[in-house]
């Protein structure tokens, strides 16, 4: 569904013409109430095939997440996916800021059987290698790259790369979990050994050796 | 459903506020009902109730309420609004009121839903755990879509949102298991041009013959915004019971 701030701003449109009391910026008090009435209908049933799967986009008005349409939405639905502006400006598609995405329903469906065995150790490892990385480029603009130290330096490269390998990809590129674990696989492969922490260790030996 | 109610017809309009009219309640009618108005030039729009508590019953006119004066009539169809539904409608492109906008036959409905729809007993709910392959990478490999789930994507004004959206519409399937998998891809207040590159888009990509896509544009009354996501969902619920397993609404 897209895009529901539009369906919001209609609300809100109905609202003032009844003139009900306004609540938030203007958007009617039971916004929360008729969100959660469309978003709610997502779900499985019990002894029943089909279910519904919902993600309904919403553009944030001055890209404040706080706005009560991203807020009220954040509290009804599994996560969210956010886009950045910076990731778009650098000519990133998809512009996905994975640092403040989350999917809460993500534990139940990964893993063995469901996509690999690997799968949330790879992610965790990506999440905190990336976090890292980021973090370093604000050192980096004070202190420059000559002062960091060589695991700090892969750490700085390796937040490059995994926005270069892992978050940009073609509009007709349809990449399976194993090409997406893979590509994973390969950008970890630049870190040492003991940055990489959150992986087991089995799996980095059947793994990671391979692209060694 | 119970004996047809006769209606009658009110003109007892008492005021006109933006997209919604006051009239001045004669005898009981439901909230959510559907009425019917019959404007002085002998056409007709539609509306629902959005309040019959008070003495004057607030209604909600779908096409806006250009050219509604005190000599219009009121009629209460003594029903909520339902939407056809069939099989029929996969590769339909309808608009935000659920008429068809590609130049086809209309829809034959073997079902009429309330648009509404039912609230799930929570109790029945069933936790979430089949992998959606989306085939991004960031989704998959970072946040994991499962089936049954609702995950928003935040975005802003001027970031490509919709081509995700339509990315995920052409690429999300579940791995492994031959069950069918239809998209209901819902737009509201999107530009003409939006419409145009959607419809091209679908048609193009070959998604369209496993999608129902629904367009309201900007210029719709903000009315029929409202009920656009309603008539999408009831689409899906209906999908997903009937044969087809699954939907995802982008």
């Amino acid at each position: 569904m897209t895009d529901m701030t539009n369906y919001c701003e209609a609300l809100r449109q109905v609202g003032a013409a009844r003139e009900e009391v306004p609540g938030r910026r203007g958007y009617p008090g039971y916004m929360y109430t008729d969100l959660a009435q469309l978003y709610e209908r997502a779900g499985r049933i019990k002894d029943k095939k089909g279910s519904i799967t919902q993600i309904p986009i919403l553009s944030m008005p001055g890209d404040d997440i706080t706005h009560p349409i991203p807020d009220l939405s954040g509290y009804i639905t599994e996560g969210q996916i956010v886009m950045s502006r910076d990731l778009h400006r650098a000519g990133i598609y998809p512009p996905v800021n994975v640092s403040s995405s989350l999917s809460r329903l993500m534990g139940g469906g990964t893993g063995e059987g469901r996509t690999r065995a690997d799968h949330k150790g790879v992610s965790d490892q990506l999440y905190a290698a990336y976090a890292e990385g980021k973090d370093l480029r604000g050192l980096v603009a004070i202190v420059g790259k000559e002062s960091l130290s060589e695991k700090d330096r892969k750490l700085l490269d390796f937040a490059d790369l995994f926005e270069d390998r892992i978050v940009r990809q073609g509009e007709d590129e349809d990449r399976s979990i194993e090409d997406t674990l893979s590509i994973a696989w390969d950008i970890l492969g630049t870190l040492d050994m003991d940055q990489i922490t959150r992986i087991d260790r089995k799996y980095i030996e059947q793994y990671l050796k391979k692209k060694a | 459903m119970a004996e047809v109610k006769v209606s009658k017809e009110y003109k007892t309009i008492s005021e006109i506020a933006g997209p919604l009219i006051f009239v001045e309640k004669t005898e009981p009618v439901a909230y959510d009902e559907l009425v019917s108005v019959k404007l002085s030039d002998g056409s007709m729009k539609r509306g629902k109730v959005l309040d019959s508590s008070d003495k004057v019953i607030v209604v909600q006119v779908f096409e806006g309420t250009t050219g509604i004066d005190r000599s219009a009539s009121v009629r209460f169809l003594g029903e909520t609004m339902k939407m056809p539904v069939s099989k029929d409608m996969l590769g339909r492109i309808l608009s935000g009121a659920g008429d068809p906008i590609d130049g086809g036959p209309p829809i034959n409905p073997e079902q009429r839903l309330d648009i509404t729809g039912a609230a799930i007993n929570p109790w029945a709910r069933d936790s979430p755990h089949d992998f959606i392959q989306t085939g991004i990478s960031t989704i998959d490999g970072m946040n994991t879509l499962v089936r049954g789930q609702k995950l928003p994507i935040f975005s802003g004004s001027g970031l490509p949102h919709n081509d995700l959206a339509l990315q995920i519409a052409r690429q999300a399937k579940v791995r492994g298991k031959e069950e069918e998998f239809a998209v209901v891809f819902v737009a509201m207040g999107i530009t003409n041009e939006e419409k145009q590159t959607f419809m091209k888009e679908f048609e193009r990509t070959g998604a369209l013959k496993n999608a129902v896509v629904f367009l309201n544009l900007a210029d719709d009354p903000a009315t029929e915004r409202i009920v656009t996501p309603r008539l999408g969902l009831t689409t899906a619920e209906y999908m997903a019971s009937s044969w087809v397993c699954r939907f995802s609404s982008s």
